[in-house]
């Protein structure tokens, strides 16, 4: 393999696969980046922490197509301290020297045999499904749904996103047990069949971290196995990218009953209010202590922490109900009001044990939220 | 070529080569045999086949799967071994239940390989048997094991049971010799090693094994009062510490290769804490297995005077023929050596159970001294 290209294209395609690096003991060579450089002037760099597998493609003058394996660490940080201009690469039998300016660098390679298959490259989408999404839309709903995993690792299964799959939409869904947040959106493309898959949170959080700021559309390609989730970068090749990732098997539980059809009881707040209201008052909240709400023409927040303090405050709402007290965590009750994009939230209660809806003016997204016993 | 052709000669292994390559499959699998029955070697050939994409079922042994897979480096193969005395709840968390809910990364199928699984303490092999009722698609397990009896019946029943032969004593000969050992010290490790290639290879190698058997054999000869036992107890635990040392050696190099392949900085952290983990555990388990060694040769020694005195068809140590008679002849009662015999078993069954080893080998050598008085040795040629 010898190439040569723009130090940046080389720092910026480095810096971003080297996010799927791992340090995992079992398999050494995934601590290196896969780099190959093809015929047609085209770089690729691929990591894999075997979760999450992270590929980017920039331009550059290929003079011996093939491969190697470098140490991810210290080639990113090498390519970082690189002066701007053009760079030289080239793998021989155990090593990669890196030319620039007048300074040459050898360092030790991995072994190219030991690299697992990346099947995110078979993009031979006959065997799966393929559908496209607005970018910025899905970025927005990753948002919206991801934080409601669960961290718990005893409960595989619900530390990853649902996502059904149907011609024209995809619906994700996500729950902790304490909240569900689940968003539907549209999609261009898909099964004839519902398809459902669950996706490790984790790689839906570096799926969001890469889409910031990216514009146009994604493709996803679900497969037996994975999904890769890919963007077509320009004719430079700049911003093209794959991430792919493995599923989570095993049985989500079916969150459609839990959501009830109405509630009696529905108040109106202003989306900002609530937020800054709930924070505030949630710092007197501590110990695991939930925030109470009193839902009546007016809605009062309050907490109390013995021998810390107390505090209340009331926001103006439009309430249609009995008036009733409802408790919740006070970042779960956050979480849910940051996610939805609408000035205004619109809060249905059943009584203070069932769970509440809380649901933007827009339709497309549900945050269930548990309600804290008051004893 | 095939993955199963360096297990050619073992009888049960080739039946389990014909269930595979009939698509004959379980999910679980549990293959019995002493360590010399070659079943870590069959389980890594069963995962090959499963996932050989030129010869499925078959496993070609040449194709980047075969190979990344006979090389351990294969991401949908896991290796899960006591890495202490016990394999314990988290490490069937961490390696086994949370992979286990995962698709396969390239492969076909997931494979589990769990060495040593009679070493998984109840509460892991409870948390396994879930796994096992409810297996995923694409996913096999192969739990390995010598000691059939420390497995819960709920995680046997869940198996197909194989029971794997010990490598045939003529075959290991050939072997040996093929790798170029001289006939005679082939021959004797063959016979000495019970039925186990790794145990003669490492008889046979450049390490201090062979030194050692001449050591562990000495000692009975030297156990003649109660302070010799203790002496010779302390001798036996030097040479297991000894042993830990060169382990210890051998670790610092791991831990340079890990360093060059890492590099320093965030996030390496924890892969220098699981490699210093995986490093104390495996001293501990090097010690063990001098340890055995010692109790295994010395319990073979009485063994054969044992099997001297009822015609000799079985004796072990040829090389010490000579000797073994000596005692044969002498007032050593039956009983005695069968209680010796016992003992010897019974003290390796404590270690591998995490008793105190000085302790341990102390109470067995005065033990020793007692069921083989000295005495009624008179007359042993030494
Ligand atoms: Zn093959």
């Amino acid at each position: 393999m010898k190439f040569r290209c723009e130090r940046d294209d080389l720092v910026g395609a480095v810096q971003f696969a080297s996010r799927a690096i791992s340090n995992r003991a079992t398999l050494p060579v995934l601590s290196g980046l896969r780099m190959e450089a093809t015929e047609d002037g085209r770089v690729r760099v691929a990591a894999t922490d075997l979760e999450l597998t992270m590929e980017t493609v920039f331009a550059a003058a290929v003079d011996e197509p093939g491969k190697a394996i470098v140490p991810g660490r210290l080639f990113g940080e090498m390519t970082r301290n690189l002066s701007s201009g053009q760079v030289s690469v080239a793998g021989t039998d155990g090593e990669v020297e890196i030319g620039s300016g007048r300074g040459r660098f050898r360092v030790r390679s991995l072994t190219p045999d030991d690299y697992p298959a990346l099947p995110i490259e078979d993009r031979d989408d006959s065997a799966g499904v393929q559908v496209s999404v607005n970018a910025t839309e899905l970025a927005a709903a990753l948002s919206q749904v991801v934080r409601a995993a669960s961290g718990d690792e005893s409960r595989q299964i619900l530390t990853g996103v649902l996502c059904e799959l149907e011609i024209g939409s995809v619906t994700l869904a996500a729950t902790d047990s304490y909240r569900l947040a689940v968003r539907t959106l549209e999609v261009v493309g898909g099964p004839e069949e519902q398809r459902k898959v669950v996706l490790p949170a984790r790689t839906l959080g570096e799926l969001g971290r890469a889409l910031q700021g990216a514009a146009g559309s994604v493709t996803a390609l679900v497969k037996e196995n994975l999904v890769a989730f890919s963007v077509e970068g320009s004719a430079e090749l700049a911003n093209e990218w794959v991430i792919g990732s493995r599923f989570i098997e095993g049985e989500f539980p079916k969150y459609r009953q839990l959501i009830p059809d109405s509630y009696p009881n529905t108040l109106v707040v202003d989306r900002e209010r609530l937020l800054e209201v709930t924070k505030r008052v949630g710092l007197l909240a501590q110990n695991n202590l939930p925030v109470k709400l009193q839902l009546a023409a007016e809605l009062e927040v309050s907490a109390h922490t013995p021998d810390v303090g107390e505090g209340q405050e009331v926001i103006e709402a439009e309430y249609e109900g009995e008036p009733l007290v409802i408790a919740f965590n006070p970042q779960f009750l956050a979480d849910g009001a940051s996610a939805i994009s609408s000035q205004r939230i619109e809060m249905q209660v059943g009584d203070g044990l069932k769970p509440a809806i809380l649901r933007g003016e827009r339709g497309d997204f549900t945050y269930l939220l548990m309600p804290v016993r008051l004893s | 070529m095939s993955v199963w052709d360096p297990l050619r000669g073992n009888l049960s292994i080739e039946s389990l080569a014909r269930q595979m390559s009939a698509d004959d499959l379980a999910h679980s699998w549990l293959l019995l045999g002493s360590s010399g029955s070659d079943k870590g070697a069959a389980a890594v050939a069963m995962a090959a086949a499963v996932n050989c994409e030129v010869a499925p079922m078959l496993g070609c042994g040449d194709c980047s799967t075969c190979l990344r897979i006979l090389r351990h480096r294969h991401p949908d193969v896991h290796h899960v071994s006591p890495e202490g005395t016990f394999i314990l709840v988290d490490q069937i968390r961490e390696s086994v239940i949370a992979e286990a809910t995962r698709s396969p990364f390239e492969a076909t199928s997931k494979v589990f390989i769990l060495e040593e699984a009679d070493r998984m303490n109840p509460a892991a092999q409870n948390a396994l048997l879930k796994t096992l009722e409810e297996p995923g698609p694409a996913t096999m397990f192969i739990l390995l094991s010598a000691r059939e009896e420390e497995l819960l019946e709920t995680i046997r029943s869940r198996c197909r049971v194989i029971h794997l032969q010990r490598v045939p004593e003529e075959h290991i000969a050939t072997v040996l010799q093929a790798e170029g050992i001289a006939t005679d010290k082939a021959l004797l490790a063959a016979r000495v090693c019970e039925g186990d290639l790794h145990r003669a290879r490492s008889l046979t190698g450049s390490g201090r094994a062979w030194e050692r058997r001449s050591l562990w054999l000495s000692i009975p000869r030297r156990l003649t009062s109660p302070v010799d036992g203790l002496d010779l107890a302390a001798e036996i635990v030097n040479e297991a510490r000894e042993a830990v040392r060169d382990r210890e050696m051998h670790q610092k190099d791991e831990v340079v290769e890990l360093a060059e392949a890492l590099g320093e900085g965030r996030g390496t952290t924890s892969a220098r804490n699981a490699l210093a983990k995986r490093h104390k555990r495996e001293l501990r388990r090097v010690e063990e297995a001098v340890l055995a060694e010692a109790l295994d040769t010395m319990g073979s020694f009485y063994r054969d005077v044992l099997a001297l005195r009822s015609g000799g068809e079985s004796v072990t140590n040829l090389d010490v023929l000579e000797e073994l008679g000596g005692w044969a002849d002498s007032g050593v009662s039956d009983l005695g050596l069968l209680a010796a015999v016992e003992r010897c078993v019974s003290a390796r069954s404590a270690l591998s159970k995490n008793a105190n080893v000085p302790l341990t080998m102390e109470t067995t050598m005065l033990e020793l001294t007692e069921r083989v008085p000295p005495d009624s040795r008179a007359g042993v040629r030494s």
